[in-house]
């Protein structure tokens, strides 16, 4: 059937010229389409994440003042001061005006801007997710490499399954069970110890040392995706026939791996690792809850046991916003590694 | 070519095969792939290799740069210029690999690295060994012009990508090339100008060539001796010409019975046609289906067709690829839309809601060229067969439906294949499963895409004499889209011809095929290699 879709007239006669041209055009529309579908998938997540935090249970002007005595009027000026009381399409478009300024809110707990509070949690949390997620890919990619090349070797049924094992472990458990085996080698919790001299190196040395036991627990839990994606789609591509071209062609195995075999095992790995990529961050909440690391994850458990409306929904815009801007740059990606994708 | 004669001089044959034996080992037990091959290859000669696919000559192929895979287990020597292949380290190997002796592999597809420009495949290997080279000079060595270095294998077509092949085997002007099938997915026109291309090269840079196929006439055609392999044996070997004009072994006979001569009644199967004077079942008036291409030009695939099939009509369908059949089939069974014109079948036009489409579909069946992809490989052939007759509600029962159209597909006994997966069967048992499916619905036309295309030689006139068994029976006509002039000469009552889309020329097959007033369908006749060298139209005239 894909002789249909050839033109009749033989391909000799479309020069590069042509196509050159009619490619640019492709690729504008196509990166316009996909930032389209990407702002249509925000607006949907900021709609979803309205009505999913006006369902949930619990009144958070009574979670808000527990404990204190209150009375009926009261509570309707709280609420009124909140804007609780009005029809929910009106705190809706309320919502979205304030987002599309950028405002997210005030947060009942706080009673400081959920932006303000979100950009200072996010600095932990991208030096966190950032640094296990650039280890996890490195360490994923290389094992999963070495696994397929060597398939069914003691190495490769050594490796996945020690991946398998510790992807299938529970973070938090995970986490509590090294910082007993630890003991006092490293911090509990926290990002920073109260008794650091002052200068940069101490500081960046401290950080550091809180940063190793959560670094730890994220990578063992995520870098076997990498590693299972990886040694799949080489598998695939081991196959193919164009690696005993390579051969033929008296390359040397490892010029035969480097060249061909690994580039285009890459190209599903990438989609796969940036979709992975946009979660880290979601992933990040049990890790950071564990360890008291002061992120958006925790910042997000802190907003859930309230619940802190405002502040809910402006972390669970991030962290949506991250998966979707994350996907978006694998599509994007995609088109520019793979020729391929841009043909079709 | 001095280099030649000293090579020739010193170390005797270009290529020696000696008593080479290969075995593949796995879980289930051993399998001899190849037993007992000697054959010798001097420079500026074609060696032909023939068989059907499981004979093992391709890993003849395969062995002669020690490409096989671990698995296999080598007795016997391959000598390349006197040099024991086996005997070679590693390093000398990789050295002799690609430099002396280099591979035209089957199915350029596959054997070209899909996100690499070709220019940079072509100069990879004169990279690897140090060689002076250019592309452009390869690629003009081949037709294509200088500026397809910069495309990447998808944007080039079936046989474009064959010729990029052949540039990349030529890189380091090796001694001797190995074609493994290299025009099997070829259609006739682009086949002879890759053939005379290979022959080419032979004459004026004096390579040795093997060359391997199925095809018993583009082997005679290009070949100056052949050797024919059956189940790992050669078992015929001498002058192309003589084996095939006197085969001594049944394999070669039934091999060369296989292609039909155009033009030679003992090749004509079909027998009777249909009537004239029926009322056409389906009929086509003025169809045109145009789209756009990826850089937003508008694509004619089909310009102004007018078509009439009638009950129990075999109408062949014929063409280069690209030159629109298969869109206009597509669009007779209502899977693609037409501009303008009609689709009538049964005298009523082509339903165009999805029910009626339904109904229409159940009434014409489609079997496409290739029974393994065709095949949910995960399926039973029942669920295969069944599938159809849930979607659309058969009334009655199901299993025995299933088992009437095995049988009517000559799956006999029914009971015995009705469990099986695909993996399980011969390709032309999956080609019966997938004509059983379209059967079990009692269509009244088959559209067939290249229905023997990816068959051997053997079972392909085992399907064809099925096809016109079902037409006897069942009064079923057929549309069978080929590129393939030798398969309208089997079975077809009339024959189409279809050039930039549209039909150049129609009518009986005989006069079509034998008295041909079309340039176009000249021009498809003259390229049909043939065993005995003339083209068909002198030979049936």
């Amino acid at each position: 059937m894909t002789d249909a879709l050839a033109p009749a007239a033989d391909a000799h006669e479309t020069g590069p010229s042509r196509t050159g041209r009619s490619g640019a055009h492709a690729t504008l529309r196509h990166v316009a389409g996909r930032v389209g579908g990407a702002l249509l998938s925000l607006l949907l997540v900021v709609v979803l994440g309205f009505l999913l935090f006006r369902v949930v249970p619990g009144d958070p002007v009574v979670a808000m003042t527990r404990g204190r005595p209150m009375n009926a009027e009261l509570i309707a000026e709280m609420r009124a001061r909140f804007g609780l009381d009005d029809p929910l399409p009106v705190q809706f478009l309320e919502h979205l005006g304030q987002l599309v300024r950028g405002d997210l809110g005030t947060s009942y707990f706080y009673r400081r801007p959920v932006a303000e509070l979100i950009g200072e949690r996010v600095g932990p949390t991208l030096l966190l997710a950032g640094t296990s997620t650039v280890i996890a890919v490195a360490l994923g990619l290389w094992l999963g490499v070495r696994s397929a090349w060597r398939r069914a070797s003691r190495f490769d049924q050594i490796s996945t399954g020690v991946a398998l094992t510790l992807w299938a472990m529970p973070t938090f458990w995970l986490g509590l069970l090294l910082l007993v085996v630890t003991g006092d080698l490293f911090p509990s919790g926290g990002i920073r110890s109260s008794g650091t001299p002052p200068g940069l190196l101490p500081e960046i040395l401290d950080v550091a040392h809180h940063m190793v036991l959560p670094c730890l627990t994220m990578i063992a839990v995520v870098y076997a995706q990498y590693l299972l994606v990886m040694r799949s789609s080489l598998l695939e591509e081991m196959g193919a026939d164009y690696l005993i071209t390579a051969k033929a062609k008296g390359l040397r195995d490892d010029q035969v791996r480097r060249r061909h075999a690994v580039p285009n095992a890459l190209l599903p790995t990438v989609t796969q690792v940036f979709m992975h990529l946009g979660l880290v961050v979601s992933g990040a909440i049990t890790v950071e809850t564990v360890f008291s690391w002061p992120g958006l994850g925790l910042l997000t458990y802190e907003a859930l046991s309230g619940p802190d409306l405002p502040l809910l929904q402006g972390t669970f815009v991030v962290l949506a916003g991250a998966v979707i801007v994350m996907n978006l740059l694998a599509d994007l990606l995609l088109r520019v590694l793979d020729p391929r994708v841009r043909a079709s | 070519m001095s280099t030649r004669r000293e090579t020739e001089a010193g170390h005797g044959h270009l290529l020696e095969l000696r008593d080479l034996g290969v075995r593949y080992r796995s879980g289930r037990g051993d399998v001899q792939a190849v037993r007992g091959v000697n054959l010798t290859l001097d420079a500026g000669q074609t060696l032909g290799l023939a068989g059907e696919s499981g004979c093992g000559k391709s890993t003849v192929a395969m062995s002669v740069l020690r490409l096989l895979p671990p698995t296999a287990e080598v007795t016997g020597k391959v000598l390349l210029e006197g040099e024991d292949v086996a005997a070679m380290s590693w390093g000398r190997l990789r050295a002799v690999r690609w430099a002396r002796g280099s591979v035209v592999f089957q199915g350029a597809m596959h054997a070209l690295n899909p996100v690499r420009r070709v220019g940079e495949q072509i100069a990879e290997p004169m990279r690897v060994h140090g060689t002076d080279g250019s592309v452009a000079d390869l690629l003009a060595q081949v037709e294509l012009p200088v500026s397809r270095a910069r495309a990447y294998p998808h944007e080039l077509s079936g046989g474009q990508k064959q010729r990029v092949m052949i540039a990349m085997a030529l890189a380091c002007s090796p001694r001797l090339v190995v074609a493994d099938e290299p025009t099997t997915a070829l259609d006739v026109i682009v086949q002879k100008q890759v053939l005379g291309v290979l022959n080419q090269l032979v004459t004026e840079r004096g390579i040795g060539l093997v060359m391997i196929s199925h095809d018993l006439s583009v082997l005679t055609s290009t070949c100056d001796r052949l050797a024919v392999m059956y189940r790992g044996e050669v078992v015929e070997e001498g002058p192309a010409r003589e084996v095939v004009a006197s085969p001594r072994h049944e394999h070669t006979r039934a091999l060369a019975a296989a292609f039909p001569t155009v033009g030679d009644p003992a090749f004509r199967y079909a027998s009777t046609g249909a009537s004239a004077l029926t009322e056409p079942l389906l009929r086509t008036e003025g169809l045109r289906v145009s789209f756009r291409d990826r850089g937003g030009e508008l694509v004619r695939a089909v310009d102004g067709v007018d078509l009439e099939i009638r009950p129990r009509e075999i109408l062949a369908l014929v063409g280069q690829s690209g030159s629109g059949k298969t869109t206009l089939a597509r669009t007779l069974l209502g899977l693609q839309r037409a501009d303008s014109g009609r689709v009538l079948f049964d005298g009523a036009p082509l339903p165009t809601s999805s029910r009626g489409l339904r109904e229409y579909r159940r009434q014409v069946q489609l079997v496409l060229q290739d029974p393994t992809s065709a095949l949910n490989p995960r399926h039973s052939v029942y669920e295969a067969v069944a599938e159809g007759l849930r979607i659309h509600h058969t009334p009655g029962d199901e299993a025995a439906l299933v088992a009437d159209a095995l049988s009517r597909a000559e799956l006999r006994p029914p009971e015995e294949f009705s469990g099986s997966l695909p993996h399980e069967l011969s390709g032309g048992q999956r080609q019966r499963v997938v004509i059983a499916g379209a059967l079990a619905l009692g269509p009244r036309l088959l559209v067939a895409d290249e229905p023997v295309a990816s068959l051997d030689a053997s079972v392909r006139g085992e399907i064809l004499a099925l096809l016109l068994r079902l037409r006897d029976e069942l009064d079923l006509a057929a549309l069978v889209i080929t590129h393939d002039l030798g398969l309208a000469w089997n079975i077809a009552d009339r024959v189409a011809v279809m050039y930039r889309g549209s039909i150049v020329e129609q009518g009986p097959v005989e006069q079509v095929l034998l008295a041909p007033r079309h340039e176009y369908t000249r021009a498809l006749l003259s390229a049909v290699p043939t065993t005995s060298g003339g083209s068909p139209v002198e030979a049936g005239a």
